[in-house]
């Protein structure tokens, strides 16, 4: 029932699209949006789950007609609260594993390679905030923030700017820091003459770590500052309606050239030959069996028994949604925070904050992550960090401008085992990939997916470009269009893509891809299994 | 195969891209062929403009075809007003779309200027907003900073409004050179400084002087926010003055120099002098002979006019009609006299840095050096210290601005040359200085290392130049101005050229001893000074010509060379 009344919410919102009422989005956009949300929403209601988005999906279709009829009335702002969030659940897209891209990184080289990008809206992060002396400021990330920046002295300019220029060249001078390496990073920067809050500022907002050695901390200012001044004023990239469109964007690359995606197929089982020890097929839940040469699947398939016994780290997790920003001012679309853990080991706690303009939340409302790996519950983890910077219903109203938070909600999600080595006696031919982790950014995600793609298909490239439209020949070709029967009897590659999330109580969700005889789907499907889909 | 995607080969590809490129020409041709013959046969119709418009979407750089549509909006003009019109309003959208396929098209720019002009109702408001549309595509687009100055003056924007955009653009990207220059075309008149022509304030231009400050702490090596920085430490405009009124009896001469080169020639230039309050219908002469515009003219004197011994004469200049006056009295008995302006008192070296309260270039030197401990090596830093000592004091920071060029030589050796000169300046004025001091008519000037002569027209006055142990190739013809120089000592040079000596009137001892003469050609402006006594010419390859002497003696028959 609930599935019926989302499918009338989107054609409606469809509608508005086409009528040009909603401003802002791409058509393309919208329609992959459409898709994610159905997807992901679909799930939560069949299974009850998902306190957030589920309750309003039945109120979703007459909030539309209603604003079909009166469009002028929202121009004023509604009172935000319980009500307004679920009425207006479509407008939200939560991810489960909130990412940001380096603009200069590997992820970014391999959408606008592979053409990939063509599928994805992006919004530069508008900045980058920091907490310091008990304030939240945001960070003079480029020269032009320096320059204007009112909270730096004109020596401390030099200073830092010196300093993140031999960060971003310091593998060329490596007889500078050499002494320095495995000590502190912040004895190196006392070296320099940064000053305390310096040190606070280069550390968290620009290296992002916590307490880290000056190899590594030198490592990651220089990833930070690389990605600087390619788009925006941020290294960081927003993919809009959610990191989990990487995914789908991917997906879709993958179906354009032939690739088939069964979803909904959760696995059963493995069947394995007992003399080769290989994966030779799965069987799914209606107990088919589908013949693989590879298997890929996410760690959490592994049963226990292949398992070292090495716990996994889990990852803290807060989702809010608020009635403003942070640190209010003329260009908040999306901001990043980083904040050292309370944890001894150098972890850091990364807030991002999404504005409507992210297609992630509904209009006045603004969407809080917060992610750390765990030291304890995420109550102990993220309240202390939290409850600082917001208000929350039942307070005080001690400090009118911190943004009041009208939906809250913390949860603990698998951490990934980290390395494969964590498993004992797999299947040649079953291919691990990591859970999402905790970081800001997806990380080596690429760099992984490529190693996967390798091992399974040395001679082909990874993700090469796909052909614009108007090079493709119609016609001549005797592509097959495969019927049911067609798809059984060409199973040849089976891959299975699955959430994340088993605390969630996530229902298992997988993707079966048929390969036809083109090359072209797998190499995009490898990096879909990787992103994984990941929204609630 | 089956299954795979069928992809066009690159062979196929670029046959594909042959086939529409060539269609294209055709089109083109055709179309620009037809555009030329309604030109010719002045079929002034609306077709032209369709044809034209075509061909100037796809190429807006054809100044042909924007001229043949303004002539029919011309032609139209006289009794079809209103189409006019019509055309004019849609002119705008078509040129935007023009600009976007060149957006540093010199023609489409300029019809669109004239666009605006000739339309009835213009939004300037809306063309202001697309020049900050294409400056922000291109902050350096020169076309479009012109075009929005036209704008901003018909628009009637007030110049505080464009400070703000500038300020606006600064703080996006402060290596926006374009912008800094706005601003410095802008302030003087937001601001003017009641005293100094093109000058700014000082309550505003110490704010600027935090801006630039801001901007080469974080990125010293940036030369936009220096550029800027020089130019807020810049002088005013040098004003018109007679500076100097020299009468010598015994060459019945009388010498004025200005502040700037002028041309006394010039009707509206002329300068009269009087002599004992007489108009005197002088002519006057460059020094060199040759020059159109000087610092320092002659007039010689018929001889009698300053007889008597006894008698005191006043000799009075009067310029500008008598607006700038000098003048200098001759007592009796002597042979000469003159009044000169002081160059302490008129703080003419300063006025290379322009004369602001030294308490805020002061604190501007304190950042420099403060700049200076952490980017030791940073050229800007250093060349602007040298500069805010030269007008702090400097006679007092010589050795520290002689450390900073060494400095600088080494650290930026692709500009040795200018630096060198810069020095060479810098160390005139301070022999200057020295000369004035001592209130004496000898400039020291000996191993200092001068690459070059500055400041000649302020050496009227000078009788004995040492510039011994330089690195002078020249004796400059600007010399001339030293029409007092009896002796002239530039031994241990590298001189070649020696035409600064030509006309020297009372030129007696000139040693030239290591030097590069090789030819007797190059001695030849010796000749002119009549009243040459001793000329030393040892160590120069002209000394190893055979016969040597007998030669010189015929070219100078009134010397006696050691």
């Amino acid at each position: 029932m609930a599935m019926q009344s989302l499918e009338v919410a989107f054609e409606e919102s469809e509608n508005l699209e086409n009528k040009g009422i909603e401003e802002g989005t791409g058509e393309g956009a919208v329609e992959v949006a459409g898709e994610a949300t159905g997807e992901g929403a679909a799930e939560t209601t069949g299974e009850g789950a998902g306190e957030t988005t589920g309750e309003g999906a039945g109120e979703a279709a007459e909030e539309v007609s209603e604003d079909l009829e009166k469009p002028s009335e929202d121009q004023q702002k509604p009172l935000l609260n319980r009500e307004y969030v679920v009425s207006n659940s479509r407008k939200f897209n939560i991810d489960l594993a909130p990412k940001v891209l380096f603009a200069r990184g590997d992820l970014v080289e391999l959408l606008c390679h592979s053409k990939v990008s063509r599928y994805l809206d992006f919004k530069s992060v508008s900045r980058v905030l920091t907490h310091l002396n008990g304030h939240l400021m945001q960070v003079p990330c480029t020269r032009a923030d320096v320059f204007a920046s009112r909270d730096l002295s004109v020596v401390h300019k030099r200073l830092l700017m010196k300093f993140l220029t031999f960060c971003l060249d310091h593998e060329d001078h490596p007889e500078e820091f050499a002494d320095f390496a495995e000590r502190p990073f912040c004895e190196f920067m006392t070296e320099r003459g940064l000053t305390p809050s310096l040190q606070l500022l280069v550390s968290q907002a620009v290296a992002m770590v916590s307490e880290v050695k000056t190899r590594t901390g030198l490592v990651a200012a220089r990833r930070f500052l690389r990605s600087l001044g390619r788009f925006g004023r941020t290294p960081f990239l927003w993919s809009l309606y959610g990191a989990g469109e990487l995914s789908q964007a991917f997906c879709r690359m993958c179906a354009v050239f032939g690739g088939i995606y069964c979803l909904r197929h959760p696995l059963r089982g493995f069947v394995l030959d007992r003399r080769t020890g290989n994966c030779t097929a799965v069987i799914d839940y209606k107990g088919h069996r589908i013949a693989c040469d590879w298997l890929v699947v996410e760690e959490s398939y592994i049963p226990q028994g292949y398992c070292m016994g090495i716990r996994a780290r889990d990852i803290s997790r807060a989702v809010l949604i608020t009635d403003k920003s942070l640190f209010p001012s003329d260009s908040n679309e999306a901001s990043v925070l980083c904040m050292p853990g309370k944890g001894p080991d150098g972890t850091t706690i990364n807030v991002l904050e999404l504005s409507p303009s992210t297609m992630t939340c509904a209009p006045n409302t603004y969407l809080v992550h917060v992610t750390c790996p765990s030291s304890g519950s995420p109550w102990d983890d993220l309240a202390p960090i939290i409850s600082p910077l917001f208000h929350f219903e039942n307070e005080p109203e001690s400090e009118p401008s911190r943004p009041h938070v009208i939906m809250a909600t913390y949860f603990s999600m698998s951490g990934s085992m980290g390395d494969v080595d964590a498993y004992q006696d797999l299947p040649l031919n079953l291919l691990l990939c990591r859970r999402p982790d905790s970081k800001l950014d997806f990380g080596a995600a690429v760099e992984k997916a490529k190693v996967l793609f390798q091992r399974m298909y040395p001679e082909e490239d990874f993700c090469p470009p796909a052909p614009e439209p108007e090079d493709i020949i119609y016609g001549e070709s005797d592509t097959i269009n495969p019927s049911e029967e067609v798809l059984h009897q060409h199973w040849g590659l089976l891959k299975v893509c699955r959430t994340i999330c088993r605390n969630c109580y996530w229902p298992e969700k997988y993707s079966v891809h048929y390969e036809g005889n083109g090359k072209l789907p797998h190499t995009f499907h490898t990096m879909t299994t990787f992103f994984g889909h990941t929204r609630l | 195969m089956h299954g795979r995607v069928k992809v066009k080969t690159s062979a196929e590809q670029a046959e594909t891209k042959r086939k529409e490129r060539e269609k294209k020409l055709k089109l083109y041709q055709v179309a620009s062929a037809a555009a030329a013959s309604k030109r010719a046969n002045g079929e002034f119709d609306k077709e032209a403009l369709e044809i034209t418009q075509n061909i100037l979407e796809q190429n807006p750089d054809i100044a042909s075809l924007w001229n043949f549509r303004r002539e029919i909006l011309l032609f139209w003009e006289k009794d079809r007003q209103e189409e006019v019109q019509e055309v004019l309003s849609l002119e705008l959208p078509f040129l935007e779309s023009c600009l976007r396929v060149n957006p540093k098209s010199y023609g489409a720019w300029h019809h669109r200027a004239w666009v605006l002009v000739h339309a009835k109702h213009t939004d300037w408001a809306k063309e202001l907003r697309l020049c900050g549309a294409f400056l922000q595509k291109d902050e350096r687009n020169f076309h479009c900073w012109d075009h929005r100055r036209f704008v901003v003056q018909h628009a009637g924007i007030p110049d505080t409004d464009e400070l703000e955009y500038t300020s606006q653009l600064i703080s996006t990207n402060f290596s926006n050179y374009s912008a800094w220059h706005y601003r410095s075309c802008l302030l003087p008149r937001i601001y003017p400084d009641p005293e100094q022509k093109g000058r700014v304030a000082e309550d505003q231009l110490l704010k600027e002087y935090e801006l630039a400050q801001n901007a080469f702490f974080t990125d010293p090596s940036d030369q936009s926010a220096w550029f800027y920085h020089r130019w807020l430490l810049g002088r005013a405009e040098i004003e018109d003055a007679i500076t100097c009124v020299y009468v010598s009896k015994p060459l019945q001469t009388v010498l004025v120099s200005f502040s700037k080169p002028v041309n006394l020639r010039n009707e509206e230039d002329e300068a009269v002098l009087f002599v004992d309050s007489r108009p005197f219908p002088s002519k006057w002469q460059v020094p060199d002979k040759r020059s159109t515009f000087s610092h320092v003219w002659v007039c010689k004197l018929p001889p009698g006019l300053l007889e008597g011994e006894t008698l005191q004469h006043c000799l009075h200049v009067s310029w500008k009609d008598g607006r700038l006056k000098k003048e200098c009295l001759l007592y009796p008995g002597s042979k000469e006299s003159w009044c000169q302006d002081s160059a302490t008192d008129q703080k003419l070296f300063s006025l290379e840095l322009s004369i602001e309260k030294s308490s805020v270039l002061r604190a501007e030197m304190d950042s420099c050096r403060q700049l200076l401990d952490l980017e030791p090596e940073n050229k800007w830093c250093l060349l602007t210290c040298i500069l805010l000592s030269r007008v702090l004091d400097p006679l007092g920071h010589a050795s520290k601005t002689l450390t900073w060029f060494k400095k600088l030589l080494a650290v930026d050796p692709l500009r040795t040359g200018y630096y060198k000169d810069l020095r060479s300046k810098y160390q005139v004025e301070d022999g200057l200085l020295c000369m004035e001091y001592a209130e004496t008519r000898v400039l020291h000037l000996a191993r200092k290392e001068l690459t070059s002569l500055f400041h000649l027209d302020l050496m009227v006055l000078v009788t004995h130049l040492d510039v011994s142990g330089n690195c002078l190739h020249v004796l400059p013809l600007a010399m001339s101005c030293l029409q007092c120089l009896q002796v002239l000592h530039a031994d241990d040079n590298e001189i070649e050229d020696i035409e600064g000596v030509r006309n020297l009137p009372v030129l007696q001892d000139v040693c030239l001893k290591n030097n590069r003469l090789a030819h007797l050609s190059q001695l030849q402006p010796l000749t002119s000074c009549c009243r040459l006594v001793s000329v030393e010419l040892g160590g120069n390859l002209v000394e190893n010509l055979p016969d040597f002497y007998t030669h010189l003696h015929e070219l100078l028959t009134h010397t006696r060379p050691v």
